[in-house]
């Protein structure tokens, strides 16, 4: 009744706030509304906005004073006291940037002057005695609709007695054959062993038998042979990859974002490996649920069969395989829209209802408020997206405390390493100055200043000439060659001694001039989102580097031989990567209203990124307006990240940093798992001014200083910046190149990174600012209810209000799987049914609602609901029960009666005719033809797509048959999916499909006829026949007992026969014959037949 | 229903026009005599139709409105100077200064309606043509705006237009498909979802054929010798056909085997329909095949192959946009004058040929022809010269079918920005096509995500004004 209450209290409030602000009513303000007022509303607007009007438009009512307080699609119409600022004069005026109301017509001056002055008196209205309550409200009774069977608890049921006793194997059985005997009806006799044995063999998992096994199961005549079967194709590998699929649909996996570029979702196939896995070690389904909705917080994850990773992490990741594009302009109605598909396909995976309709209003036949929808929509603001290190966290921490235990050498071996640069700091300046007057690189850099002013400056190196002056000027002061080569690029190299305005004294000592007064302290920024770091959040171990003993650390390279140490940190800061760039992590700060100025911080790092990510918009490419939202960190000293924001002023939005793998930038190949990264942020507006330092001493002196700090472990955070930008300029390096006892503390150091396991990275979610989210009055983003919406369970299903700390996604999963709950278990069951049988119990599978179908065996659906949970909720127990039933055992022979009657088998006599679906089609291609490639998991394989048009984000073709992985394993881009599947009835990955249309068109006989997949696999059909010793008989029988489980007959040899005689004849005809070609055509005619793509 | 078993019946019972829409009816007698148990049987309409066919003539990109049929004298008034009005956000948040066409206007026909420079040969045409000048867009963005002209939603995943009426047609012709797109090279923004069938059976898919032979996915056999397939299918049929003896019940098994000899038919009639080598050379040259630009022969030869196919009773045909040298699609950013030149080009006279042709030929009254972009283009610059999407005001113009030729409706405000009088939707243009076609927009449903979808949603408006 929650709606009603709503209503109620949304009509008192701002009637009483009128009655408060407004309490003088004149005589004149009476007339002035009877005379001038209700009459034009009467005339100009009932017809289209008033309660009995044939069509509302914009859902503003007119015709009550609740009415236009509430407001329509756009907002409150009229603002009493302030006829500027009421929309709806801007409409009557014809404000050419609103829309005109009339739409028609115009009102007179004198009209329009009548309203104006009606609002700015407080628009006083006696309608609101007149129209009691407000009934737009489409009429919702929430205890009438919970009526509905499938919000009804699932109730115990016997299994039924039957006429034939014998009849059933088990008790699924009863409720069939009751069924059967109420109208009379016999079941169908039972089908042949070959023919169940195909049918149980592309049902468990997607694949035909093969020949061997089909044999092993004709000649075992124990009781058991059936059922030994069963259990080999649920234990089979090959299980997962079939039923991963189905759910794959139920969820519309795809792995890019349609729209204009398609961008690629970096790790979505991580899921399906996800799905996969689950099955095949059958995750009970409540646990499945959970993973789903809060796999990111259960307390003990699962892990694979390694060990290695984090699988319960991976559950959350269908939920933003959404589509999305580069700029929305709006991106509250960008947000609202996404959600509003996530919420979509998740309820009506899990639940078999249509939530999503309760978008605008409460849903017009099921018991769902729009409250339920915004009580979703709250808990998707309040999670975040995470693309997470999937790696456990035992097999990080172990490394790294013995990295940590190990780095303190390091540090001081590092520290002594760079005494020799220090100590001829003077000869290397000299060195580089007159390198750099030589007329060799004076031609050089005049040559980059014409092409930088013609825009096309090469990169610039030090090649040739110059290269050998600095190996002579090395060579001849003793001097380090590698170290000279740094100095001579940061004084030489344009932009270079730019990075280290810290060293800018060093600079001007190379040049010879007067001690600069340019070295200075980091300005200071704005910042008006929440600073505290320590209350950001945290994901992976990245950020939860413990304070060392020392403020400041060294970050090592584990790449880099010349020069160790990347930069050193103030691991005050929040910092990932301190120990090793394996470990990652992501920070995140709480969400935050922009005010439209910038937001401004400071980070260091390497191979990093910081995103500003505004109402949970998933950054896809490079749009015109959007691509500012995200930074590449790639400095060791602090850099100033400034983002602009006006665009998106009065948004909620939060910062992320991440190293890298975890971006989101979705252009390019997967983020490369650079193992040099680290990333540091600071948000402290005083930062470390160093300019003081250098004041009036030597540059060696304070160089000197420094590095004795930092043996001493004293370094102050000013000596800190300078040290790392010597380190980072390579003015000083610690290099394994020059020091022996360096390389060996270093290859220890490796070796210990190396132990840590490179991270794995897979779409997830994390927790964010926990928040309601308010009712948007008929789905508005721009029209907010007042009213609170706190997040619960559905409304009709208890509506227990989840905890107001957490997102509630948690506890909304340990709802959904209580047992008392009416709906998760019975749209399992049903969809496992659906798989099994070819149709649910209830047939709408996704849509258990008063717009879905009515269960065929109520009784049945709910027997099995409560055995599903009675099992520890194990699919795989349900399917085998399933398959172990006599019904499926049934022959697909009707009788001519039921036929009649009962054509679409709604009863079960007998089994359905069913089609391979699409996936199946290709890999019994593959399969006949020898081709199939069993590998399991990895990334996708590029599908082939040059049959399609180039349209804009073209991804290339990969092979025609996808190098002969299993289907499942084809890459699924949104707007180049591969044209052989969806022919044959794959979903277009965009909409959740739980129950395909098998539709039979030309087009899937001229793919099968013509496509360059199918005649490519009958040739290698034929040439692995020919390849056997045998004679054509014996070859006839092969192929049919490889493409349709049964060895030819007599008539299908003379047929077959035939064939190769009269294909042959036509070759010779026209001059050569190949046997090869002959036979390509005998394979493609079997690959054609119908009984190769139906089950019988 | 059976998801196995998709016969007639099934269909019937998913469909909104059931089983009374198949009584015989005197239009589509002939057509009745085909294969009645597929989808793409022909279907009566709600209401005696004006028009059998639509050919949409997809300006990609966006025309801009200001500099073809809707002349805007203001805009050389103010030239170079600010805009005085309220601005939206663009989509790259880059405005200029008011920019004048580039372009005059000149009245046309009869109805003396002004079309610009930019398009003499459709102004040849005027008095057939309707203009609505206050089409509106439902987004800014290219795919949003696509998905919204083609699907009437601004969503990737909705049915396009063209499977629509194949869904509630059929088609005339059981030997081509009922939905063809003609394409010249540039798919639109948004991608094949654009053509896509969404949740309507995969039959009312649009099929793509290209503008050269081979013109369509496995339309071409690829046996080595001819009359191989023709003898591999009769191996094929007879085997099957056996089978099917055994399995009587199965109607689908049935099905699919007339299938293969539909498919074949089609392997034989599609290259046929779409060889224009036949056509005589008045023809040829009224539709621009001689021009000397390459462009604009192949959009001629679209042209054609659309005529070609309206001709043999396919119900949908979309022209995509040709690739035109140095400009992206209409899509003028920068450079308006140049882009829109070379597109205007490749597209006025192979689109005036086609109207000519199609009435010199009778065929026109009942070929609705649709002119449309996703949107129009800013009456102020981008940059130095190119225009930015505008959603909020633009032309398109509908011609034959049961179209009030030599007509204009709606208006925008006088720099052509926003539509001010009689603003036409997507969702009204969809109305009134199938209005033409003789479809009730609010009739036409399929039962989808528990509700009765339609491709207006629960939008659209019949205008009474633009109907002759």
């Amino acid at each position: 009744m929650i709606r009603l209450a709503l209503t109620s209290t949304l009509l008192l409030l701002p009637l009483a706030m009128a009655a408060e602000e407004f309490p003088a009513l004149t005589s004149e303000q009476l007339t002035l509304f009877e005379t001038n007022i209700r009459p034009a509303l009467i005339e100009s607007c009932y017809e289209c906005h008033a309660e009995d009007s044939e069509k509302l438009k914009g859902g503003l009512l007119l015709d009550s004073k609740a009415g236009w307080m509430r407001g329509g699609d756009t907002g409150q119409a009229i603002v009493p006291g302030d006829a500027e600022n009421s929309l709806f004069m801007h409409m009557i005026r014809h404000d050419p940037n609103y829309d005109a109301m009339p739409p028609k017509s115009k009102l007179s001056d004198a009209q329009i002057a009548h309203f104006a002055q009606w609002i700015n008196e407080g628009a006083y209205d006696p309608r609101d005695q007149e129209i009691g309550e407000l009934k737009n409200v489409d009429e919702f009774d929430l205890e009438e609709r919970k009526q509905w069977w499938s919000f009804q608890p699932i109730k115990d049921y016997d299994a039924p007695t039957v006429s034939d006793p014998n009849w059933p194997s088990n008790a699924y059985d009863n409720f069939i054959l009751a069924a059967l005997d109420k109208k009379g009806w016999m079941p169908a006799p039972q089908a042949t062993k070959r023919s169940l044995m195909r049918r149980l063999s592309f049902d468990l998992i997607g694949l035909a038998p093969t020949p061997e096994e089909m044999d092993t199961f004709i000649t075992d005549d124990s009781p058991d042979a059936y059922a030994e079967q069963v259990d080999r194709l649920l234990a089979s590998p090959h299980f997962g990859e079939k039923w991963a699929r189905h759910w794959m649909d139920a969820v519309r996996y795809a792995e890019t974002k349609s729209f204009e570029a398609d961008y690629l979702m970096p790790h979505a196939h991580q899921y399906r490996n996800y799905l996969i896995r689950a099955f095949n070690e059958d995750l009970p389904y409540d646990q499945f649920v959970r993973e789903s909705f809060a796999g990111d917080l259960v307390d003990e994850p699962r892990y694979d069969e390694t060990g290695t990773i984090n699988e319960s992490l991976k559950g959350p990741g269908f939920l933003y395989l959404t589509d999305g594009q580069h700029g929305p302009p709006d991106i509250h109605d960008d947000e609202a829209r996404i959600f509003s598909g996530m919420i979509d396909a998740t309820s009506k995976a899990f639940l078999g209802i249509t939530i999503a309709c309760a978008r605008c209003h409460d849903h017009k036949f099921d018991a769902i408020t729009t409250g339920d929808y915004y009580s979703w929509y709250g808990m998707l603001r309040s999670s975040r997206l995470d693309i997470s290190n999937t790696v456990v966290k035992t097999k990080q921490l172990m490394p790294q405390s013995e990295l940590r235990n190990w780095k303190p050498t390091v540090y001081d071996e590092a520290i002594a390493d760079v005494a020799k640069d220090i100590a001829q700091m003077s000869e290397y300046a000299l060195a580089t100055r007159k390198i750099s007057e030589s007329p060799e690189f004076q031609k050089l850099s005049q040559a980059w200043a014409v092409a930088r002013k013609e825009k096309a400056a090469p990169a610039p190196n030090l090649d040739g000439d110059v290269s050998a002056l600095i190996q002579t000027e090395a060579a001849q002061g003793s001097l380090d060659l590698t170290t000279l080569e740094s100095w001579f690029r940061y004084y030489s190299i344009p932009g270079e001694s730019r990075k280290w305005p810290q060293i800018d004294p060093i600079y001007h000592a190379i040049k010879g001039d007067e001690m600069s007064a340019s070295a200075r302290g980091l300005a200071p920024i704005t910042t008006y989102y929440p600073t505290d770091l320590s209350q950001w959040m945290r994901t992976g171990l990245g950020f939860s580097e413990a304070k060392p003993d020392a403020d400041f650390d060294m970050i090592l390279s584990v790449k880099n031989d010349q020069n160790v140490v990347q930069a050193l940190v103030d691991l005050s800061n929040p910092t990932a990567g301190a120990y090793s760039g394996r470990i990652t992590g992501s920070l995140r700060s709480p969400d935050f209203i922009l005010d439209g100025r910038p937001v401004e911080f400071y980070t260091r790092g390497k191979n990093a990124r910081v995103n500003l990510i505004v109402r949970n918009y998933e950054q896809v490419g490079f749009g015109p307006t959007t691509k500012i939202l995200s930074k590449v960190v790639n400095q060791g000293s602090w850099q100033r990240i400034s983002i602009a924001t006006k665009l998106w002023a009065g948004q909620p939005a939060y910062i992320e940093v991440l190293q890298d793998g975890q971006s989101r930038r979705l252009t390019g190949p997967l983020g490369k798992i650079a193992d040099d990264n680290f990333v540091s942020i600071s948000t402290a507006p005083t930062l470390p001014e160093w300019g003081p330092l250098w004041e009036g001493r030597g540059v060696a002196d304070v160089v000197k200083q420094v590095v004795q700090d930092a043996q001493n472990r004293k370094l102050t955070p000013e000596g800190a910046t300078i040290l790392s930008g010597l380190f980072e300029s390579g003015l000083i390096r610690a290099g394994i190149d020059r020091n022996e006892k360096l390389k060996s503390l270093m290859a220890r150091y490796r070796e210990i990174n190396n132990e840590i396991p490179q991270p794995v990275y897979a779409r997830s979610l994390t927790e964010g600012t926990p928040q309601d989210e308010p009712i948007y009055i008929r789905g508005s983003h721009k029209n907010l209810s007042k009213e609170p919406n706190p997040r619960r369970f559905m409304d009709a299903l208890g509506g227990e209000l989840l905890s107001p700390t957490e997102s509630g996604r948690r506890e909304f999963a340990d709802h959904l799987v209580d047992e008392s709950n009416p709906l998760v278990s019975r749209v399992m069951v049903n969809r496992i049914w659906h798989h099994i049988f070819g149709q649910g119990i209830v047939s709408s599978i996704d849509d258990l609602g008063e717009l879905g179908t009515l269960p065929t065996h109520p009784k049945l659906l709910d027997f099995l609901a409560k055995d599903f949970m009675a099992h520890d909720w194990s699919i795989k127990q349900m399917i085998r029960k399933m398959v172990l039933t006599s019904t499926y055992q049934m022959s697909t022979l009707p009788d001519e009666e039921t036929l009649a009657i009962d054509p679409n088998n709604m009863y079960l006599q007998r089994m359905p005719v069913k089609r391979l679906k699409a996936e199946q089609i290709r890999d019994h291609v593959l399969f006949v033809s020898g081709r199939l490639n069993t590998e399991m998991y990895g990334p996708s394989v590029m599908s082939y797509t040059n049959d399609l048009p180039r349209a804009r984000g073209f991804p290339g073709s990969g092979p025609v048959d996808g190098n002969g992985r299993r289907s499942i394993y084809m890459e699924l881009r949104r707007n180049f999916m591969p044209s052989f599947l969806r022919i044959l009835g794959m979903p277009n990955g965009i909409e959740p499909i739980g129950a395909r249309n098998v539709t039979n068109v030309p087009s899937q006989s001229l793919a099968m006829m013509n496509a360059e997949f199918t005649q490519q696999q009958a040739k290698y059909w034929a040439v692995s026949l020919l390849q056997s010793e045998q004679d054509d008989v014996a070859r006839i029988n092969q192929m049919h007992e490889v493409a349709l489980s049964r060895p030819a007959d007599e008539a299908e040899i003379a047929w077959a026969g035939s064939l190769l005689r009269d294909v042959t004849q036509m070759y010779q005809e026209n001059g050569d014959v190949d046997e090869v070609a002959v036979w390509q055509e005998l394979c493609h005619v079997m690959m054609n037949r119908k009984e190769f793509i139906y089950l019988f | 229903m059976n998801p196995y078993n998709t016969s007639r019946r099934d269909f019937l019972k998913n469909s909104s026009m059931g089983f009374g829409m198949l009584a015989a009816s005197s239009l589509f007698q002939r057509d009745l005599m085909a294969n009645l148990s597929s989808p793409l049987a022909p279907k009566v309409p709600h209401f005696p139709a004006k028009a059998k066919s639509v050919i949409f003539l997809y300006m990609d990109g966006g025309v801009s409105q200001v500099d073809s049929f809707d002349p805007k004298p203001q805009l050389a008034k103010e030239n170079g100077q600010a805009p005085k009005f309220k601005l939206d956000a663009t989509v790259f948040n880059n405005t200029g200064n008011i920019l004048k066409s580039p372009w005059e206007f000149k009245n046309y026909g009869e109805s003396g309606l002004p079309i610009s420079d930019l398009f003499p040969h459709i102004g040849s045409c005027a008095d057939d043509l309707c203009i609505i000048r206050s089409m509106t867009a439902l987004s800014p963005n290219h795919p949003n705006a696509n998905y919204a002209l083609h699907c009437g939603h601004v969503l990737a995943g909705r049915p396009s237009m063209g499977s629509w009426f194949s869904y509630g047609l059929g088609s005339m012709n059981q030997n081509l498909p009922s939905y063809v797109v003609v394409n010249g090279g540039l798919i639109p923004s948004g991608g094949m979802q654009t053509f896509g069938n969404g949740f309507l059976p995969d039959n009312h898919q649009a099929s793509i054929v290209g503008p050269k032979h081979p013109v369509m996915n496995n339309i071409a056999p690829r046996e080595s010798l001819s009359k191989l397939q023709r003898k591999k299918l009769d191996y094929l049929n007879s085997i099957d056909t056996a089978f099917f003896k055994k399995y009587h019940h199965a109607d689908q098994v049935e099905a699919a085997i007339e299938n293969y000899e539909l498919a074949y038919r089609m392997q034989m009639e599609v290259p046929e329909v779409s060889d224009i080598s036949k056509e005589t050379e008045a023809t040829r040259k009224l539709y621009g095949m001689d021009s000397p630009y390459e462009q604009t022969r192949q959009y001629a030869s679209q042209c054609l192959i659309a005529r070609r196919l309206v001709e043999q009773g396919v119900r949908f045909v979309e022209l995509t946009m040709a690739k035109v040298n140095g400009a992206d699609r209409w899509d003028q950013h920068g450079h308006l004058k140049e882009g829109h030149e070379m597109n205007a080009f490749t597209v006025d006279q192979p689109i005036a040929g086609l109207i000519k042709d199609l009435k010199s030929r009778g065929l026109l009254d009942s070929t609705l022809l649709v002119f449309s972009g996703e949107f129009g283009r800013t009456p102020f610059a981008q940059g130095q010269n190119g225009r930015d999407h505008n959603p909020q005001g633009f032309s398109m113009w509908m011609a034959g079918g049961g179209i009030k030729g030599g007509t204009v409706y709606g208006a925008t405000d006088e720099y052509g920005y926003r539509a001010v009088e009689n603003k036409v939707d997507v969702h009204d243009l969809h109305a009134n096509m199938m209005h033409l076609m003789g479809i009730d927009h609010k009739q036409l449903t399929y039962r989808f995500s528990g509700r009765d979808v339609r491709l207006t949603d629960v939008f659209g408006n019949i205008i009474p004004e633009i109907l002759a």
